[in-house]
Order: C-alpha cells, then sequence, then structure tokens
C-alpha cells in the first residue's frame, strides 16, 4: 500500500491504540456524525469531551496522530500485508451486513478475491479421531464444489478444514485472533504460508503487536460466520468458542449445519444440542446443497465424476474388512474380532486398502471407510 | 502390562550371554548368592532416576541401568516425563551396544546391549483424542509432552504401536490368545532363521543390519517396491522410516519362514510407524 486515504488513515490510528475496541470506535465516529474526516479535523478540539474514552488512550491518540501512519505503512510493507476498512469497495459485502462488523481488516494474502460462496467449518481444538475424519470428509465435498473455506486457524478441526481446502485448490480464508505479524499457535505456520499463497487471505481486525488474548476469539468468531452463507459445525462441546460462533452464525442470520455425534461423546453434546435447536443435521454435503440454494448451480458445474466405488478388484478378506468398517469406525482390535482375520494379516490389508483409497487410518490404530 | 511380558517371549540366554550379564550383576554387587543368572533381565527405571544412574558412573563408575539391562529389555515407563538429558544418553549405547565411563579413577566400557521398550500417553492426562473423557491438557503442555521425543530418538524407535484402551469386557473374555510358550517358540525359529544368514558377519538379529547389508539382505521385488512408493507419498511416511520398514518387514517374514519379503510383510511394516505419521496433531 503506497498511502492511506483519510477514512483509512482515521480508522487504521484509532485500531493502533491498544485496548480500544470496535464498539468504541463505533462510538467515537458517532460522536463526530459517523464521519471519519471530521473526525480526524477535530479530534484535539474535541478531545476533553470524550467521557467514554480511557484518559490514555486519548493520550496515546493525541501523541501517535502524527506518527503512526508511517510507521504502519512500513510494517505493512514488511509483512506483505494490506488493510482493508469498511468504507473501502473491496470490503467483503457478506462482512459489511454484520451488526459490529469490523472497521478494519489487516489482511495477508488476496481477500478481494474470495468472492462467491463461502462455508465456515469450525470445530474443537482437541477433537476425537470422527470429528478430525468427519471434517476432512464434508470439507473435501464442499471444497469439490469449489466453495470458500473460512475458519480460524487453530489446532484441531480449524487445521483439517484448512489444510482439506489447500489439498482441493479451493481458497480458503483463515481468521486469527492476534495481530497479522503474530503466528498463532505457532505449529501452524506452514499453514499460515500455505494459504497466502495459495490465493486465499489470513485476516484480523487486531491492529500490529496483538498477543492472542483469550477474549480476541470470541470476538474473532464473529468475522468467521460474518464471512461465511453458513458455519458447519463438526464437534463441539458444551459452552464452547464453537458454539460460540454458531451463536453469532444465528444472531446473522447465516445457516448453521451441525454433525450429529454419539451422545455419550463429549464433543457432540454441543453439535447434538445445535440439533435439538434447530440447526440442520449435516450428513453429507447434499444437507448443505439444500439450504444453500446457490449452491445447486456450483454443483451442476462442478464435473460429476462421483463413480461408484468399485470392490472387483479386491480380495476376499478385503472386502470382508471393508463391509466390517461399513458399520462405522473401528479399531484393529473389533476388526479382528468381527472378521476373524489375524492382527498381523488386517495390519498388511489395510496398508494395501489405505493405498487403494478405500479406507483411511485415523489416530488409536482406528480405521474408517473413506 | 505387555512389556513386562517381553522377557517371556524371548529366546533363552546362551551360556556365554548368561556369563557375560552375571558378570555385570556380581560386579554391581547385585547378585545376593544367585549364582548364574539364567533370565533375560527386565529393567525398568523410575522417570526421577538421574544420567549417572541410567548411565553408570560414580568415582569407582559402576554399571548404569543400560548396562544392568544388557541382553534384556530396558522399560521406560511413560518415557515423555523422563528429563530429556537422561533420554538423550541412550542413543550413544543404543547405537554402539556398549557405554564407556571415564572418571578419574579410571575408563570402564561396560556392555550395554538391550531392546529398549518406551510407552507414552497422546497427552499428559492421557485422553486426548478420547470421546468420553474430557483432555484437561492446555495446547502447550500438549506440544511440550510431545516435543520431549527428539528426532534422533525416534529414528532409533523401530517398531511404534498405538494401543487403544481395553475395555471390560475384553478383561474377561474367553478367547484362547496364542501363550507366551508358542510365541516364544516362533521367535526362537526366526532366531535360527537370522543366525544362519548372517553367519560369518558378525550379527545375530535384523536390527542390527546397517544400510550396505540392508540392500543385499532385504531385496523386495517390484511390487512392493510400488507399494512402499505409494505409502511414502499417500501416507506420509518420513523418509528415515524407510531402512527401519525394510528390517522389520524382513522380521515379519522370517517369523513366518518366508525366504523372501513378500508385500504383505511390507504393508504389515508400514503400519508399525505410527508416531511417524503424527495423525493425532
Amino acid at each position: 500500500m503506497e498511502k492511506l486515504n483519510i477514512n483509512q488513515k482515521t480508522i487504521a490510528w484509532l485500531n493502533s491504540a491498544n485496548g480500544i475496541s470496535n464498539r468504541k470506535i463505533e462510538k467515537l465516529l458517532e460522536y463526530f456524525n459517523v464521519n471519519p474526516k471530521e473526525l480526524w479535523d477535530n479530534f484535539e478540539s474535541e478531545k476533553h469531551n470524550l467521557s467514554f474514552l480511557k484518559p490514555e488512550i486519548i493520550d496515546y491518540l493525541t501523541k501517535s496522530k502524527n506518527t503512526f501512519e508511517e510507521k504502519l505503512l512500513i510494517r505493512l510493507k514488511n509483512e506483505e500485508a494490506n488493510i482493508i476498512t469498511v468504507y473501502d469497495n473491496c470490503y467483503p459485502e457478506k462482512l459489511k451486513q454484520i451488526s459490529y462488523a469490523p472497521y478494519i481488516l489487516y489482511c495477508k494474502g488476496n481477500l478481494r478475491e474470495i468472492d462467491g460462496i463461502s462455508i465456515a467449518v469450525v470445530g474443537s481444538r482437541k477433537a476425537t479421531a470422527y470429528g478430525k475424519w468427519a471434517a476432512e470428509k464434508l470439507t473435501g465435498e464442499i471444497s469439490e464444489l469449489g466453495v470458500n473455506i473460512i475458519s480460524g486457524l487453530a489446532v484441531g478441526i480449524d487445521t483439517i478444514a484448512h489444510k482439506t481446502a489447500l489439498k482441493y485448490k479451493t481458497k480458503t480464508v483463515g481468521v486469527i485472533g492476534c495481530g497479522i505479524d503474530k503466528v498463532y499457535p505457532k505449529t501452524n505456520e506452514n499453514l499460515y504460508k500455505e494459504i497466502v499463497q495459495s490465493g486465499g487471505a489470513v485476516i484480523t481486525e487486531y491492529p500490529f503487536g496483538m498477543q492472542p488474548l483469550p477474549s480476541n476469539f470470541h470476538d474473532r468468531n464473529r468475522i468467521i460466520s460474518g464471512l461465511s452463507d453458513g458455519v458447519l459445525v463438526i464437534e463441539a462441546q458444551e459452552r464452547s468458542g464453537t458454539l460460540i460462533t454458531a451463536g453469532h452464525a444465528a444472531d446473522q442470520g447465516r445457516e448453521i449445519f451441525a454433525v450429529p455425534g454419539n451422545i455419550n461423546s463429549l464433543f457432540s453434546k454441543g453439535t447434538n444440542a445445535l440439533i435439538k435447536d434447530g440447526a440442520k443435521i449435516t450428513t453429507s454435503v447434499d444437507d448443505i446443497i439444500e439450504e444453500i440454494m446457490e449452491l445447486k448451480n456450483f454443483r451442476d458445474m462442478a464435473i460429476n465424476n462421483q463413480s461408484t466405488t468399485n470392490y472387483d478388484c479386491l480380495g476376499y478378506d478385503e472386502i470382508k474388512i471393508i463391509s466390517c468398517l461399513k458399520s462405522g469406525i473401528k479399531d484393529v482390535n473389533e476388526i479382528c474380532e468381527e472378521t476373524g482375520i489375524d492382527t498381523s494379516a488386517i495390519l498388511s490389508l489395510a496398508t494395501l486398502l489405505e493405498i487403494k483409497g478405500f479406507i483411511k487410518q485415523l489416530s488409536g490404530n482406528k480405521f474408517v471407510l473413506s | 502390562m505387555i512389556a513386562r511380558r517381553i522377557p517371556t517371549i524371548l529366546p533363552d540366554l546362551t551360556f556365554e550371554e548368561s556369563l557375560e550379564v552375571t558378570k555385570i550383576y556380581s560386579i554391581s554387587g547385585m547378585l545376593n548368592n544367585k549364582g548364574l543368572i539364567r533370565q533375560r533381565p527386565f529393567r525398568s527405571p523410575h522417570h526421577t532416576s538421574s544420567r549417572v544412574s541410567m548411565a553408570g558412573g560414580g568415582s569407582k563408575p559402576s554399571p548404569g541401568e543400560v548396562s544392568l539391562a544388557h541382553y534384556g529389555v530396558l522399560f521406560l515407563d511413560e518415557i515423555p516425563e523422563f528429563p530429556k538429558n537422561v533420554i538423550e544418553v541412550l542413543r550413544q549405547p543404543m547405537e554402539d551396544g556398549n557405554i564407556s565411563i571415564s572418571r578419574a579413577n579410571g575408563s570402564f566400557t561396560f556392555p550395554a546391549k538391550f531392546m529398549m521398550v518406551a510407552s507414552m500417553n497422546p497427552c499428559p492426562c492421557g485422553y486426548l483424542g478420547d470421546p468420553s473423557h474430557e483432555c484437561s491438557c492446555s495446547q502447550s503442555q500438549i506440544d511440550r509432552y510431545l516435543g520431549k521425543i527428539s528426532g534422533p530418538l525416534l529414528n532409533r524407535i523401530d517398531i511404534q504401536i498405538e494401543v487403544s484402551p481395553v475395555k471390560y469386557e475384553d478383561l474377561n473374555n474367553e478367547r484362547t490368545e496364542e501363550s507366551s510358550r508358542e510365541i516364544k517358540e516362533r521367535i526362537v525359529e526366526a532366531r535360527k532363521i537370522q543366525q544362519e544368514r548372517y553367519r560369518g558377519i558378525g550379527i545375530i538379529t535384523n536390527s542390527e543390519l546397517s544400510s550396505r547389508y540392508i540392500t543385499k539382505f532385504c531385496k523386495i521385488n517390484r511390487e512392493s517396491q510400488i507399494l512402499l512408493k505409494d505409502a511414502f507419498e499417500r501416507l506420509g511416511l518420513s523418509a528415515r522410516a524407510y531402512n527401519k520398514i525394510l528390517k522389520v518387514a524382513r522380521t515379519i517374514a522370517d517369523l513366518e519362514k518366508a525366504d523372501n519379503i513378500e508385500t504383505g510383510h511390507i504393508a504389515e511394516a508400514i503400519q508399525y510407524r505410527s508416531l511417524d505419521r503424527k495423525y493425532w496433531r
């Protein structure tokens, strides 16, 4: 970015003050008749009347008014990032409509080109084998339609959602809860880069240097749902961040899709509760297509190469294992008991079946049909 | 529990091996008038053990756990709980089969050819990925826990298996499993085949094969080569797994008394690299 226009400048300046929330910015703008230029010009003369701002924030804003722009531009250049404000044309249309839409987005990659239908895929950070499997399967199916995948770049389901989107070469956006210059969690550093390189984007509303504070993630979740047409909840515990995202989605009028799970699983308590409250029960991409009409066209456009799985090339024991897995995820011992094939043969056949693409291995020596 | 049973399926000590083990216990003053030791040792030091107790030492150096486990099993329960420097001490003896300790009073080399068996949980509380219990660990705790197992150490572990929790019904089920005695017989047979094969090159087991001998003794057919290539591409195995898979496949083939390594053997060996695949992340 070369130069900031007055709107961008004012918003970025306000946002750079540590401890000023999106709501405070809104209040401040309202005070100045929702006109950033007026705010910029008259801030000094009016600053003693701004009782809703803490004195230290007013101090900071006064001091930094003339110096912050240069610093910001250098940092943006170093990080190869840019900023988008609500006043810009390229600000995502869907996000503009939500209440408390972020005034500013710091963004790496190309948010402009993320258009069309987007689905958010969210879930627990400590997902079960079932959750991880479901995330990969459903994200894969959605990605094949060319839909953008939005998630939160956390570990667990988020990571799987982004990775699967990358695998299917669809665009993906990661919304983070810290400054754009920070990578949190560290383990996802490569994923950050891959998302940006693949034509997706990593975005945040927080200024440079902002730490990943727990409270940030609550607000971050509203952007995840705000950017999407529907939110797919894979696994969620009771009273979890994932359910907060679902709550935002409901407030914003987005479709909520929930993957059902076993009633004795802690990680499905949240999703099952969502279903009870009226979320769409989702077992395949068809359930999502049913609710989001535009996706029907996407589907027609996508090349329909769903051939029925062909088991002709498999041996007798391999078919036995596959039919055993038809009733769900099983571990080696269970397969062994049901089929009567001995363990070492099962392990050997499982590798072959996995390489041929019929089954997938999950953590804990469990297998599932792919 | 499984680890404690391992000595029961290992072949008996030969007379020479017996003497060596007895000597080590004798100089450590741990013989207790029992005479010749005929059972393979099983050592399971607690995770509070120090480096010296593991490697050996003292002003007059005496053998440590690695030497006391000579020709037997060194079992490290909950390996990530061990201090990192204690784990790293194991690397050199695992490679060389002995350990040299130098102190002011002299320098000693103790034999330390042991089978290392280690166990760990997916996270400190043990419930990560379990649908019926909540895992109470923070992400950084989990990362720190898994990070204790360094790459070079993983490099030296031939077989890695994930075990699911035992269900109550399985504790008293009636199914007859292969007994230790039967397993031992198969292992003794396989060892005989290996002794025969490696006569004159100074090694006894497949695990000792160097890369030069791997190309000689672990030949695989074209089909298996394709399988391995696919496995590396599609299953996310790391390169260091390659030789391990070949050696383990050789052992599986020996246990089945097969002369050549078949595709099925390779396919089974691939399953024993679960830590490489990191899918619990």
